[in-house]
């Protein structure tokens, strides 16, 4: 370490400083300083990025969930320009850990910078089957279908599908309701900045579908809520605020504030 | 603390006992427990449950040790030390320990990572985290010594150092590295508290904005999934700007209460994973950032459940983990505090972290 130091202060640049780099991040891999002199050493001598490539797999394998091997992956494979075995390498990633945050968040990067996205919807079915309950999947399923042309009623019936499989789960739930405007209140507006597509609730009927789901799961509640206040049907939407009330008590403070908010469309 | 080792079904269980009887009250508005949920084995857990409280001496030990271990033995931590300083240090001030006495060595541990921004240890390069850790640090402390040590116009520098070449408003942690909401989250609110050159905060709450999600909650970057950390990141961000209303509020609030566990009274970082004590603060802190920004006027967590899931998280000696079976650490100490504390007092300042009477000091101190 204190040799790695003293390598800091002087800026060499060399083959002997990029191998010493290599050995202080297999033993520290978040150390954001010998990365920096590697990058730096990789341009300037115009080493072998292929090569380079083998070792961030080894490092990144070893330690999943390091910011660093992820940033430094992601300028290796810009300046190779070529993602080959990219797709392949991050299966393996999610073998371990599905959710890995750093993994999808460097496959948006990946899919943007190389415009794969039809090939990418195919692949990404392959985590939702896996587990319908991974939001990371769900997530990217968004981002793709926010990019691609879109056949928004075939996308509800697969997302109705998905619910009734399992309908306490909140990442289809979170999909579904995405897609829509939900009702704003007098003093909230629509994010300006946003990069979600949404439509309008009202334009499709999803009533029946989350009757049939029920009438105790919370979800469901809550997008019913929505239908009742674009309709300007506030009773309704009181009385559904005030029976989550007795179902949901974590939230109760919660539903308690929806309830007064509508109350205060009302006076 | 009496030990509560509890399988999920019988976490389950204890939950529909406890929500029972609320209903009870609620139904009734009395407050005699009824018979059949007295004579339920699992009230008598319930009753063990409330008789839980803070450790606060355990972990003013288990801090005074861990701040202690500055510059010693902290392989992992190598390139982050300034939270070694940090997490102890903020867990010490919420627990209303006296931080003065470490006044100097903290300073004179800083002075060896300071160039303009801070580093993550002597002999290293500039990067954000450590910047924040060490300003924070430094803003707890409130002397004229500790605030004398930062030099705002090198730290000024840095800044625009780390500016994304590819991003209008976005940032990097460090030159060459990587950019997320955590960059410019930190850049925004040292640049309000210190008074630096509002040029810096150009685009930020517009990029901001973009990474909210269809879900309600903020993204690292781009596209990324809805995550506390993040979310607490840009919208704190914003609060501070007071640009709140560049994202969606009602949107952000409607992730955030369902990220409050059911059963375990703890909050989760994304929707459908574990719980974590770490949580009541970076999804906690928003609820407050929502009543500071005018949206509600009102704490609206379930602020009962979420210090007993906390009071589960104490390690007998000191110190708190991430969930029971864990071991404790700095991070979840530090963490688990600030969001115990911000629940239901406002000692701490949501956008900061610390204390609310040292940002006082520190906006005065720099006029």
């Amino acid at each position: 370490m204190d040799y790695f130091r003293a390598i800091v202060k002087s800026e060499e640049i060399s083959e002997r400083v990029f191998d010493l780099t290599g050995i202080i991040i297999h033993k520290l891999p978040s150390n954001y300083n010998a990365y920096f002199i590697r990058r730096k050493c990789l341009r300037q001598l115009k080493l072998d990025l292929n090569r380079e490539m083998e070792f961030i797999n080894e490092v990144t394998i070893a330690n999943q969930k390091v910011y660093q091997i992820w940033e430094h992956r992601r300028q290796v494979i810009e300046e190779l320009n070529d993602f080959k075995g990219e797709i392949e390498f991050l299966h393996k990633i999610f073998d371990e850990d599905n959710k890995n945050y750093h993994g999808w968040s460097y496959r948006v990067w990946l899919c943007d910078r190389f415009k794969i996205y039809d090939a990418e919807l195919i692949d990404v079915q392959y985590y939702l089957d896996e587990d319908i309950g991974n939001n990371s999947a769900w997530n990217y399923r968004y981002f793709l279908l926010s990019k691609m042309p879109l056949d928004f009623n075939a996308e509800l019936e697969y997302i109705k599908n998905a619910i009734r499989l399992k309908q306490d789960n909140e990442a289809a739930w979170n999909y579904l309701r995405g897609w829509f405007k939900m009702f704003k209140f007098k003093n909230d507006q629509e994010n300006p900045y946003k990069t979600y597509v949404q439509f309008n609730l009202k334009d499709f009927n999803l009533l029946e579908f989350l009757n049939e789901v029920g009438l105790t799961n919370r979800f469901a509640l809550s997008l019913k809520i929505q239908y009742l206040l674009q309709d300007g049907n506030y009773k309704d939407a009181i009385e559904i605020c005030e029976n989550l009330q007795n179902l949901d008590l974590i939230r109760i403070k919660y539903w308690q504030y929806m309830k007064n908010q509508i109350i205060g469309l009302i006076q | 603390m009496k030990q509560l080792n509890r399988t999920q079904n019988e976490q389950n269980l204890v939950h529909s006992a406890i929500t029972q009887i609320r209903k009870q009250y609620q139904n009734e508005q009395t407050e005699e427990v009824p018979k059949e949920i007295m004579e339920n084995k699992y009230f008598t857990e319930y009753e063990q449950l409330n008789e839980l409280e803070l450790l606060t001496n355990k972990h003013i030990k288990y801090c005074t040790k861990k701040l202690l271990n500055i510059g010693y033995s902290i392989f992992y931590l190598d390139v982050g030390q300034p939270w070694c300083i940090y997490w102890p240090l903020n867990a010490l001030s919420i627990l209303q320990d006296d931080v003065s006495k470490y006044e100097n060595q903290i300073i004179q541990y800083l002075e060896k990572c300071k160039i303009g921004g801070f580093t993550g240890g002597p002999n290293q390069f500039e990067h954000l985290a450590p910047t924040y850790s060490s300003l924070l640090s430094l803003f707890i402390l409130s002397t004229p010594a500790a605030l004398g040590l930062i030099d705002r116009q090198a730290l000024e520098k840095f800044f625009w150092s780390v500016q994304d070449p590819t991003e209008k408003g976005s940032y990097l942690m460090h030159v060459n590295g990587e950019a997320d909401i955590r960059a410019v989250y930190i850049v925004v609110i040292m640049v309000v508290i210190l008074k630096l050159d509002p040029k810096l905060l150009d685009g930020c709450a517009e990029y901001i904005a973009s990474c909210q999600t269809y879900e309600g909650g903020i993204g690292g970057v781009r596209y990324s999934e809805a995550h506390g950390g993040y979310t607490f990141c840009g919208y704190a961000a914003l609060v501070c700007m007071k640009k709140a209303d560049y994202i969606d509020q009602e949107k952000l609030m409607n992730w955030l209460v369902n990220r409050q566990m059911e059963n375990e009274g703890g909050f989760n970082g994304r929707t459908n994973k574990v719980v974590d004590a770490c949580y009541s603060f970076w999804q906690g802190a928003i609820f407050k950032l929502l009543i500071q920004s005018g949206y509600v006027d009102e704490q609206l967590m379930n602020v009962f459940e979420l210090k007993n899931y906390i009071h589960m998280c104490q390690n007998a000696s000191g110190g708190i983990f991430d969930k029971p079976s864990k071991s404790p650490d700095a991070y979840h100490t530090c963490y688990g505090l600030s969001g115990y504390s911000l629940a239901d007092s406002n000692f701490q300042n949501p956008i900061y972290n610390i204390p609310n009477k040292c940002i006082e000091f520190v906006q005065n101190f720099f006029q």
